[in-house]
């Protein structure tokens, strides 16, 4: 993986089917992420947007989890250009 | 909002018996393990302070194990009613034991929480490794023997619908000698599962549930079924529970029945059956929607829909201080209100629950339905304009008005109560794999939910009950009478002679600006037993005995000419807002505190003052 082609991003803006590696976290949304496969190095996906500005629905290695917009806002993520 | 009502001083953990715990993951199949170790015998408490149910049983087979089913959670830190409860019962009791509920196919989240356990608690832990055909359709494959021996604690497999495992896993809590866990050893949860499991990519969700989401989270259809799911629960509560609770009424008036033929009428008997029995009748009345509801919602839960229906309503409901799953006390509630409050509890967020309850009150529930008929068939002429019946077309408005109040109150109360912090409050939801559900934990779960209604209600319901016949049947001679210790045989007064037409004379002033004379307040006041009394208050405040002269109350209302047009405007605005009834209010008390239900009634007799004054006075002008 070449670090050049790394765009960070938040996860509300990202494409669906793309594979993302989460770069930051809010420290009060760790504890609740976590158990669920988001935290800092892990990868993630978007599965699909919900309708009518719904939440985002993200798979992780372990779960599918929907996330409204606001959290998905606070949520860094990097694309590897380069997979 | 809050409450603050303490019901017990600490979890009902019975003295003298030996205590077991569950502790879990949400969606892990807990409850369901639960009941098939318990069976029946359950008990539900409330934390103080908390509206998060312990349900406690006693294991089969043995009869001094208790068993409690604590609330899934992913941590035990941090914020939220069910750390809270799992923490503090951690720290507070002196456990036999924990049997810690492992998914197979979330291990890495589950042992993340086991390691959290490990630093609160010292004691013994068996662990029962669930959902392990669901993770082997998904790919996923668990190393029993190795996750045992990692982890150093026993580990069975279980499964909570056919009962794999449930007689080992009973055997082992009752029997064996269990290692005490080691606190201090160092151990990585994500390493641990990566060495006793192995998994392909994109594991996530089965085949079905990624096919089925396709549908179900798709921006047409998902709404389509979505609404087809909404419409059957409406339709259950409202139609499928009439003649169950037809039944009940009966029975309350056979035992009515039988009371007075075998000691005669008097007003021992009138109040044993007007008062007392009308009480109980009250609220077991109640108990067949109640259980409707909450079988249909446990069984979309343990299917994994109920997770989807909250993702797909979420945005609408967020920016109005609710949540997704809003939408199912909401509906219900133009049912009833009872059973709606009382399914607030779906919603977890104590904050977003608060405000769903507090605006529940406002949809216009079936019993209100009399009354807006009343009124509007005397209001209204029966014809049509084109192909709209005129009627019809103003109950439908009366219904657009309650959907608006609905969600203008809570717009308004999310603007003005305080959030806990000023972080983003967005959902976060898991959406677990479709299941098939299980037929009786879906009845186990109603059952209990049952008898948190009846064990909740009965006692405040049945005084106020009495309270209403004793001021509507007594007058003030009979009531001295009484009090001298005089109990011979009187007929019960003349509703113009009892305390509560003094009452309603007395306090008639306060509704003179909206146009009440004493009349219709007594009305108003007599329907704290149940909206619909008050037309037959009416019927009888104007000498109509029977049933069925209540048909002529139309007539009666027409011709009086204390009653006009503005008069029964205001009337009808009245009763789309006011919250009137002592059943809504008990259960209410029961999931919230007195706090929220003085709140609810100051809320909501203002907005109907207010608006009623408003109606009265334009329509006044405008039709004098």
């Amino acid at each position: 993986m070449s670090p050049d082609k790394q765009e960070v991003g938040i996860l509300t803006n990202q494409q669906k089917h793309k594979l993302l590696t989460v770069q930051e976290i809010p420290d009060y949304l760790t504890r609740q992420l976590k158990p669920l496969g988001i935290y800092e190095g892990a990868y993630v996906c978007i599965l699909r947007y919900a309708p009518v500005g719904g939440p985002i629905i993200v798979a992780t290695p372990t779960h599918v989890v929907a996330i409204s917009k606001d959290i998905a806002n606070q949520i860094k993520v990097r694309t590897e250009e380069n997979e | 909002m809050s409450s603050t009502v303490a019901c017990h001083t600490e979890p009902n953990i019975v003295k003298g018996k030996q205590t077991w715990v569950l502790i879990g993951p949400p969606n892990s199949g807990k409850s369901s393990i639960f009941n098939k170790l318990t069976g029946l015998h359950q008990k539900a408490s409330n934390f103080p302070g908390v509206t998060v149910d312990v349900v406690t049983g006693t294991l089969k087979g043995s009869k001094n194990l208790v068993l409690s089913d604590l609330p899934g959670t992913y941590s035990l830190k941090g914020p939220g009613e069910e750390v809270r409860v799992v923490r503090e019962t951690l720290e507070a009791l002196n456990l036999a034991g924990v049997v810690f509920i492992l998914p197979a196919d979330r291990l890495e989240s589950g042992l993340l929480l086991l390691e959290e356990l490990r630093e609160l608690y010292d004691g013994k832990i068996i662990i029962a490794l669930t959902m392990v055909d669901l993770a082997r359709k998904k790919g996923i494959h668990v190393d029993q023997a190795s996750l045992e021996k990692m982890l150093g604690i026993p580990v069975v497999q279980v499964h909570g619908r056919t009962g794999f495992g449930i007689a080992q896993l009973q055997k082992k809590i009752i029997f064996e000698n269990l290692p005490i866990v080691c606190k201090n050893c160092p151990w990585a949860p994500f390493e641990i599962a990566s060495q006793v499991s192995t998994r392909h990519e994109g594991a996530q969700h089965t085949r079905l549930t990624l096919l089925l989401d396709n549908f179900i989270l798709h921006p047409v259809l998902g709404y389509v079924f979505m609404f087809l799911v909404l419409f059957i629960i409406f339709q259950a509560v409202f139609v499928f529970a009439e003649p169950m609770m037809a039944f009940v009424e009966n029975l309350v008036l056979q035992v009515h029945l039988f009371v007075e033929n075998t000691w005669g009428r008097n007003l021992i008997t009138r109040f044993i059956g007007d008062g007392l029995l009308t009480g109980i009748g009250s609220v077991l009345v109640f108990v067949p929607q109640i259980a409707i509801l909450f079988f249909l919602i446990t069984l979309l839960e343990d299917t994994g829909y109920l997770s989807r229906m909250s993702v797909l309503s979420d945005s609408l409901f967020r920016k109005l201080g609710m949540e997704g799953l809003s939408i199912v006390p909401l509906l219900s509630g133009f049912a009833c209100a009872v059973p709606a409050i009382m399914s607030t509890r779906i919603i977890k967020n104590k904050r977003r629950r608060l405000i769903t309850m507090f605006v529940t009150p406002l949809t216009s529930c079936s019993a209100r339905l009399p009354v807006y008929l009343l009124i509007v068939g005397i209001l209204i002429p029966n014809v049509y304009v084109g192909p709209i019946q005129l009627q019809g077309l103003v109950l439908f408005g009366i219904y657009m008005i309650s959907i608006i109040a609905v969600l203008a109150s809570a717009w308004i109360v999310n603007k003005i109560v305080p959030a806990e912090n000023d972080k983003p409050i967005g959902s976060i939801i898991e959406l677990p794999d479709y299941q098939i559900p299980s037929l009786r934990n879906a009845l186990y779960s109603t059952w209990l939910k049952v008898l948190i209604f009846i064990k909740g209600v009965t006692k405040i319901i049945v005084i106020m009950t009495i309270i209403l016949w004793i001021l509507g049947n007594i007058s003030i001679e009979q009531f001295s009478s009484l009090a001298d210790g005089k109990l011979e045989y009187v007929e019960p007064a003349s509703i113009e002679e009892s305390l509560l037409g003094h009452i309603g004379k007395a306090i008639q002033p306060v509704f003179d600006p909206i146009g009440y004379d004493w009349k219709i307040t007594v009305g108003v006041l007599s329907s704290f037993a149940a909206r619909e009394v008050f037309v037959s208050t009416m019927a009888s405040l104007y000498g109509l005995m029977d049933e069925s002269a209540i048909e002529h109350l139309h007539d009666f209302l027409a011709h009086d000419e204390a009653i006009t047009t503005p008069v029964l405007l205001s009337l009808l605005v009245f009763y789309i807002f006011a919250m009137l009834c002592m059943s809504t209010l008990a259960i209410m008390k029961h999931e919230a505190g007195w706090k929220m239900v003085l709140w609810e009634i100051a809320y909501t007799w203002s907005l109907a003052y207010l608006f009623a004054f408003i109606v009265y006075k334009a329509s006044s002008h405008l039709l004098v």
